[in-house]
C-alpha cells in the first residue's frame, strides 16, 4: 500500500521531523519517507508551500545557511510556538483515530 | 546545469514572476537545491545523468502546481481581495453620499455652489440648477451620482459581464473627463479640484480593473 499526503496533512509531518532536529527541504521529504517506512508518497514541491504557511505563523523559522562545500541552503528550525502546535495537532489527530476506530468497531471500542 | 533543469527553473521562476524579486529568487533557488539533491541521490544509484534530471523533476512536480501553491502561500499573508473591494466600495458611497451634499446642501456661494446657480442661494445646487432651466447640466449631476453607483455594480458583477461593465466605465469616465469643465463655468479651486480628482480616481480605478482582467485573467472580485 502507499498512501498520497493530502496538503492538510504535509504541515503536521514537518512539524514532527522538525521536532526531532533542523532540517533542509529535501531532508524533511526524505525523513518523512524514511519514517513511514517509504509508504507515504508525496510531490516534493508541495514542501515548500507548506513551510511558507508554517513560517507565516511563526510555526518554523527559516534560515540560509553557508555550506562547507556547495552552495547555501535553507535550513528549517522548529519555534516553541511550533512545538505547541505539533503537541495540539497531535492531540486532534490522536482524538480523530480513536473516535474513527469506535465507529469502525476496532481495539479502542469501549463496551457499557 | 543540464538544460532541461535550466528550462524547469525558468518555467517555475515565470509562474512566480507576481512574487517580488527577492521572494522569487529565493523560491527558485531552493528548488534548484532540492532537484540538485534528487539528482545526485538517483545517479549515486546507477541512472545516467539524463534519466536523473526527468525522474527528480516529476518527483519535484510541474512547475505550475508548484508556483501556484507558493503563490497562494504567499498571498495568505496579504489582506483579500474582498477587504480591498469593500474599501472602494466604501469610497463609492462615500461619493455617492458627497455628491448628494453637494445637490441638496445649499452651500455658500463660491464654495459647491457656482455661478450662476449661486445666484438662487440658499436654494440647492440642485434646485438651482432646475429653476435656472438648466436640465442638461442638473442631469448631469445625477448622470455622476449614476456612475458612482454602476462604479460599484461593475466591482460585483457577475464574472462574464465584469469586462463589459469596466469597459464601459472607463469610457463613461473619459467622457466626463472632457465635459465637466465646459466653457463659461465660473468653478471655485476646491469644486475644480474636487471634480478633477473624482474623475482621475475613477478613470485610475476602472483602467486598474481592466488591466488585471486583460493582461493576468484575474478578477478583482472572487467570485464565491
Amino acid at each position: 500500500m502507499s498512501r498520497d499526503l493530502s496538503r492538510g496533512d504535509v504541515p503536521t509531518l514537518i512539524l514532527t521531523v522538525l521536532a526531532d532536529g533542523n532540517c533542509h527541504g529535501y531532508a524533511i521529504a526524505r525523513e518523512i519517507e524514511r519514517k513511514s517506512g517509504q509508504l507515504f508518497q508525496m510531490r516534493e514541491g508541495a514542501l515548500y508551500p507548506a513551510l511558507r504557511v508554517l513560517e507565516q505563523d511563526s510555526f518554523v523559522e527559516g534560515q540560509w545557511e553557508v555550506q562547507p562545500s556547495g552552495p547555501a541552503r535553507k535550513v528549517y528550525v522548529l519555534t516553541k510556538a511550533g512545538h505547541e502546535e505539533l503537541a495540539r495537532r497531535k492531540a486532534e489527530w490522536n482524538t480523530y483515530v480513536e473516535t474513527f476506530n469506535r465507529v469502525l468497531g476496532g481495539p479502542n471500542v469501549q463496551t457499557t | 546545469m543540464s538544460r532541461q533543469l535550466e528550462q524547469y527553473l525558468n518555467q517555475l521562476r515565470l509562474q512566480l514572476k507576481a512574487l517580488p524579486t527577492d521572494q522569487r529568487e529565493a523560491e527558485v533557488e531552493e528548488a534548484h537545491q532540492h532537484l540538485l539533491a534528487l539528482i545526485e541521490h538517483r545517479v549515486g544509484q546507477g541512472e545516467t545523468h539524463e534519466a536523473a534530471v526527468s525522474a527528480a523533476i516529476q518527483q519535484f512536480g510541474t512547475p505550475q502546481a508548484n508556483g501556484k501553491a507558493l503563490r497562494k502561500a504567499w498571498r495568505r499573508g496579504e489582506p483579500s481581495r474582498e477587504r480591498l473591494i469593500s474599501v472602494l466600495h466604501s469610497l463609492v458611497a462615500a461619493g455617492v453620499i458627497f455628491h448628494l451634499l453637494v445637490g441638496i446642501f445649499p452651500f455658500p456661494p463660491g464654495v459647491f455652489n457656482y455661478y450662476p446657480y449661486y445666484i438662487h442661494y440658499p436654494y440647492s445646487l440642485l434646485t438651482s440648477m432646475f429653476q435656472a432651466y438648466n436640465f442638461d447640466t442638473a442631469w448631469g449631476c445625477l448622470a455622476q451620482l449614476a456612475l458612482s453607483l454602476f462604479a460599484a455594480a461593475s466591482l460585483s458583477a457577475p464574472q462574464k459581464y465584469r469586462a463589459l461593465f469596466l469597459a464601459l466605465l472607463t469610457s463613461l469616465s473619459l467622457f466626463k473627463v472632457a465635459t465637466v469643465l465646459p466653457p463659461g463655468k465660473v468653478l471655485s479651486p476646491l469644486a475644480v479640484s474636487y471634480y478633477l480628482a473624482t474623475q482621475m480616481l475613477s478613470f485610475a480605478l476602472s483602467s486598474w480593473a481592466l488591466w488585471l482582467i486583460v493582461k493576468q485573467g484575474k478578477t478583482p472580485v472572487r467570485t464565491r
